[in-house]
């Protein structure tokens, strides 16, 4: 399959090529070249950044477009004669990019799509549904979002209503990934602060090539939440498994034992 | 500024210009100060505060907010009794947002859904920070045009917005302004009366309703403004259930028309205005 990935530069489409490489013909696009690295590889973090990003076991070179998202005609040309889209686009803190990357660049992705006759779009994002779901449990995808006014969650969210209107209006078939947290499968110790919404890079990279290669979905745009199985009963993958056929294989276990039981005491 | 009443009216220009006016019409003949913004300069309208700039420039906004009664107080330091004061924001802009695209990114209409919900951001951003609590933000029904045309839809039916920025940029608009009043991390969430408007139709022809079941007219609209600016004065909170946020469906109460106004009119009082003059509709008739 011939897949267009935007967003190509950061960790988690890092772990997304490790597990597509291998199978698909990747065309990778980024605002940044190559050759420049990702912002959390520079400077004195390097070897603990470095240490923190997915490996790429079976690495191989791929076409390279630079293409920056809010420019409808990159984006539109980078997905000519592609099968598939993965869309890994994001801005966090910029106050104006993150309206322009996140809503109008998610726009242009699918305004994309329909162009060129692509259905399977492999949308992502983050879960809005942690902050205001605070003390439930038994939390689905379907759950309403609710991200509040953080400019980085909420920009996501517009964003995702966007392809969903292009999903239903155009009869496409958009499997939508949401994350939280991002750790190593063999990381000792969960990263501080982090909700019980945690994956590995391995499981994330099998998440995009599930995502891609599925079945087509009951639903034109169809929202999975992708966590590990975690034993606290907030956040399932149930569905992930059963529509997706993913099946996270790190679980994280001594994340949450408690101290006197991991040390032995 | 002696008024101690204030309507800060956003989207005064192209096509939002007609409504923008009648709304401060009306409102200055009660008293109400106007002060008026738009994206760019226009030739029409006769503003006596009136701010041209856009909406997603912080600077604007503080600027477009600083003098207003509220303005300059910490979000910390604002009583929640007092927000309900002389201040009241018509949130006009999420309808010219795809015409202030059109002049400002031509042959990018996706650009729209960046001025309209970025704007937005900005605007309630800077109502927070301001101490200003009441909003009143203008959007569309055209949301609901990909329902079967047979279907009684109401406010409580998923809104379907088309994949095109005529749709999305009021629609992404309400999303935005939804979070500002239920945000459980805003120390004080705003109070946003938003309402779904049909397609405006101008014109002096107000004695009957418009022949084009999805239009209204904009006398009509800026009446149902009136109204909610009203409603939200006196604490009517209506049928809202607690919320901060409340949604009403205005369209032109025709007995054909393609939207009911049911709900409006049980909750601010909202009936056309054609309804006091025509020689042959009855109250009892409008939708």
């Amino acid at each position: 399959m011939k897949i267009v990935m935007y967003g190509a530069g950061g960790p988690v489409a890092e772990a997304a090529i490790a597990a597509l490489e291998v199978r698909h013909t990747l065309r990778l696009c980024d605002i940044r070249p190559p050759s420049e690295p990702h912002p959390s590889l520079k400077g004195a973090a390097t070897g603990n950044a470095s240490r923190w990003w997915p490996s790429r076991p079976a690495r191989r070179d791929h076409e390279f477009r630079q293409v920056d998202v809010t420019n409808p005609d990159q984006v539109r040309d980078a997905a000519e004669g592609m099968d598939a889209i993965v869309n890994l686009t994001v801005v966090r803190p910029d106050p104006v990019m993150a309206f322009r990357v996140n809503l109008v660049g998610a726009y242009h992705v699918m305004d994309a799509a329909v162009a060129h006759g692509i259905r399977r779009v492999v949308h992502t994002g983050p879960e809005v549904v942690i902050d205001h779901y605070w003390h439930d449990f038994d939390i689905t995808a379907e759950a309403p979002p609710r991200p509040g006014t953080n400019l980085y969650l909420i920009t996501k969210y517009l964003g995702q209503d966007v392809v969903r209107s292009f999903a239903e209006v155009h009869g496409l078939d958009v499997v939508a990934l949401y994350f939280h947290v991002f750790q190593p499968g063999d990381a000792p110790e969960r990263m501080k602060g982090a909700s019980p919404f945690l994956v590995s890079w391995a499981d994330t990279g099998r998440a995009f090539q599930a995502a891609v290669e599925a079945p087509p979905m009951p639903n034109a745009y169809e929202p999975f939440i992708i966590t590990g199985d975690l034993p606290h009963g907030r956040f399932g993958s149930e569905k992930a498994k059963r529509l997706l056929g993913w099946h996270p294989q790190d679980r994280f276990e001594g994340h949450w034992r408690r101290p006197a039981v991991r040390e032995g005491i | 500024m002696s008024s101690t009443r204030t309507a800060l009216v956003t989207g005064a220009w192209g096509p939002g210009q007609e409504l923008a006016e009648i709304v401060a019409f009306r409102l200055g003949a009660e008293g109400w100060h106007i002060r008026s913004t738009a994206p760019h300069r226009s030739d029409a309208g006769h503003w006596a505060d009136h701010h041209v700039g856009d909406l997603r420039s912080p600077e604007f906004i503080e600027a477009l907010l600083a003098d207003l009664p509220g303005g300059g107080a910490s979000e910390a330091d604002i009583d929640p009794a007092g927000r309900s004061g002389g201040v009241i924001v018509v949130h006009l802009a999420p309808l010219v947002a795809v015409a202030d695209a059109a002049i400002a990114h031509p042959g990018n209409p996706a650009e729209a859904l960046d001025i309209a919900t970025r704007g937005t951001y900005r605007l309630l951003m800077g109502c927070l920070s301001t101490g200003i609590g009441r909003v009143v933000q203008a959007s569309s029904l055209s949301s609901f045009d990909a329902y079967e045309h047979g279907l009684e839809v109401t406010e409580q039916w998923r809104p379907r917005p088309g994949p095109n920025a005529d749709d999305l940029a009021p629609y992404l608009a309400e999303l935005t302004a939804r979070e500002f009043t239920r945000d459980p991390l805003v120390h004080n969430p705003l109070e946003v009366t938003c309402l779904r408007l049909a397609a405006l139709r101008g014109g002096d022809d107000s004695s009957r309703p418009p022949t084009d079941i999805r239009a209204m007219w904009t006398v009509d609209a800026a009446r149902a403004i009136g109204l909610a600016i009203a409603a939200q004065a006196t604490g009517n909170r209506g049928s809202d259930r607690g919320h901060r946020w409340r949604i009403l469906h205005v369209a032109s109460g025709a007995p054909d028309a393609r939207y009911t106004s049911a709900i409006a009119h049980q909750v601010i009082g909202y009936s056309p205005a054609w309804l006091d003059t025509a020689s042959t509709g009855t109250r009892e008739g409008a939708r």
